[in-house]
């Protein structure tokens, strides 16, 4: 029988390490697959996931059931994804945004190439590749918004809670990534 | 006409964010509008590219990776806690002490000596456990289970019934050699979440050199999260160490990497670069990662034979 959770929560909280163990294993896959969608990156995303769970483990005596605990434990995945991408990029001192040269090469090449060939493995490949520097171009919350709503499929509201932000400026930025992302892809588009 | 406007509701019928009534609205205006039509188009292809370029989900390998050093941290974490929950327990205890709590606990002591001398008296006074005939029936005793940590759950004086709980813990032998899964799991669980250290290290231990061409993907990812975060250094280091046996990949790379770039250890650091040397001999070339960490160990490592083994290593690279 699957237990209610707030007991879960309440085990955990009381040191019960089983507990503790199942409330990971309840949303532990969604929290990686966040992670490793917005840092494309499997060794990174196994930084955050640990990184998100010992927070959660030190902190949850401090959860107070005002939201769902999972919005609660997607908010605290989403800073830690910030806070480590900041980390990771001064560390590797990589360019927060692509120099002119390097934008201008992408879209030309794009334009260039067209429609990548028949290989359909190949071309979903490279589009992979090519969606994820697009999305590298994105500011790190446009990023992460346009990420939880096309590939986690949240909705507006759900990312507006666990963010903390006002549902009309999660729409703002959405508007924002999808042109950016449109004007980055448009060799893709036609 | 504003045009803007249905844009934006484009956009969000495509986020399948739209409620029935701008739906409504969207559809008259499309039926009208060529311009805002070929935009929904575009809309539509715009988000079947998005869905077919990027399908990465995390694989259950990885997630089984994930959670298992997931459990080496929260160990350690629990474990910083209890040592902190020590230190600070006599000065609670100090400044805490308070009259109820004083007579709590001698109230505890004495239903644990009361509850003592009946059991006594009822289990028979010169009987141990096996002996008394009374227990016959108590399964769990005859089956040499050992009881820990009891209770006193209720003591009704009126009914004169008595509620314990307590830890009924078996002993269980097992044999098998290295092949058997079940032993390999068994190694697994005890280097990841034994709470003695010695266990810990005699588990890594049982893995021979021989072994280490039978036991599974597990076991290699247990030995790399015991060299990275055991709170150990004697265990980190005989992970460490054990890894040395198996073929060199990207996985013992990366903790090889962790150590040399975190443990605060300088011999694990040391044992770390000669893995790293070691693998090199073997025909694993020093790739940009490792050039990169060699080069910050060859400036920044207070450890001088440190330093002079990752410049002796760049000095040969270049």
């Amino acid at each position: 029988m699957l237990i209610d959770e707030k007991e879960l929560i309440q085990k955990s909280i009381d040191g019960d390490a089983m507990a503790f163990e199942q409330l990971v294993q309840r949303y532990d896959r969604r929290v990686l697959s966040m992670a490793l969608k917005y840092l494309n990156n499997e060794d990174d995303a196994k930084d955050v996931y640990q990184e998100v769970f010992i927070r959660v483990y030190k902190s949850l005596k401090n959860f107070k059931h005002q939201s769902e605990f999972s919005t609660w434990l997607y908010r605290i995945t989403a800073n830690a994804c910030f806070t480590y991408q900041t980390k990771t990029r001064k560390r590797k001192q990589v360019p927060l945004e692509p120099s002119e040269n390097e934008e201008e090469n992408l879209l030309y090449n794009k334009a260039d190439t067209g429609t990548p060939g028949p290989d359909k493995v190949y071309q979903n490949n490279e589009l992979s590749t090519e969606i994820e520097k697009a999305l590298n171009k994105l500011s790190p919350k446009q990023r992460m918004i346009f990420t939880l709503k096309h590939y986690e499929g949240q909705k507006i509201r759900e990312i507006s809670d666990m963010l903390n932000i006002k549902e009309g400026t999660i729409k703002k930025y959405l508007f924002e990534a999808s042109h950016k992302m449109r004007v980055l892809l448009s060799g893709y588009c036609n | 006409m504003n045009h803007d406007k249905y844009r934006e509701l484009i956009e969000l019928s495509g986020m399948d964010e739209l409620n029935t009534s701008d739906m409504e609205l969207l559809k008259q205006h499309l039926s009208i509008c060529k311009e805002c039509d070929l935009f929904y188009e575009e809309e539509k292809k715009f988000k079947e590219l998005l869905i077919c370029g990027k399908t990465t989900e995390p694989s259950d390998e990885l997630l089984k990776e994930a959670r298992l050093e997931l459990r080496a941290a929260l160990r350690l974490e629990r474990s910083k806690q209890n040592r902190l929950q020590n230190f600070f327990e006599p000065v609670k205890d100090f400044f805490g002490l308070q009259y109820k709590t004083v007579l709590n606990s001698a109230a505890f002591l004495f239903a644990g000596i009361a509850v003592g001398y009946f059991a006594f008296i009822i289990f028979g006074q010169e009987a141990s456990f096996e002996n008394a005939t009374e227990l016959d029936d108590f399964a769990l005793l005859k089956s040499g289970i050992q009881i820990n940590n009891m209770r006193i759950v209720k003591d009704s004086e009126k009914s004169g019934e008595i509620e314990f709980t307590f830890d009924a813990v078996k002993q269980v032998r097992l044999s098998g050699s290295m092949d058997d899964e079940r032993i390999q799991k068994l190694i697994t669980y005890s280097i990841l979440n034994e709470k003695n250290p010695g266990v810990r290290l005699n588990s890594i231990s049982l893995i021979s050199d021989k072994a280490v061409r039978k036991v599974d993907n597990d076991i290699k990812i247990a030995l790399e999260t015991a060299a990275k975060y055991d709170e150990n250094p004697g265990v980190r280091r005989e992970a460490l160490l054990k890894l040395k046996d198996f073929p060199f990949d990207g996985t013992i790379k990366q903790t090889y990497l962790h150590v040399l770039m975190n443990d605060e250890n300088s011999g694990l650091r040391i044992e770390a670069i000669n893995g790293l040397i070691e693998a090199n001999k073997q025909g694993h070339s020093f790739d940009n990662e490792m050039i990169e960490t060699l080069k910050a160990k060859s400036t920044n490592d207070e450890n001088n034979y440190i330093q002079i083994k990752a410049r002796t290593i760049l000095g040969e690279v270049y």
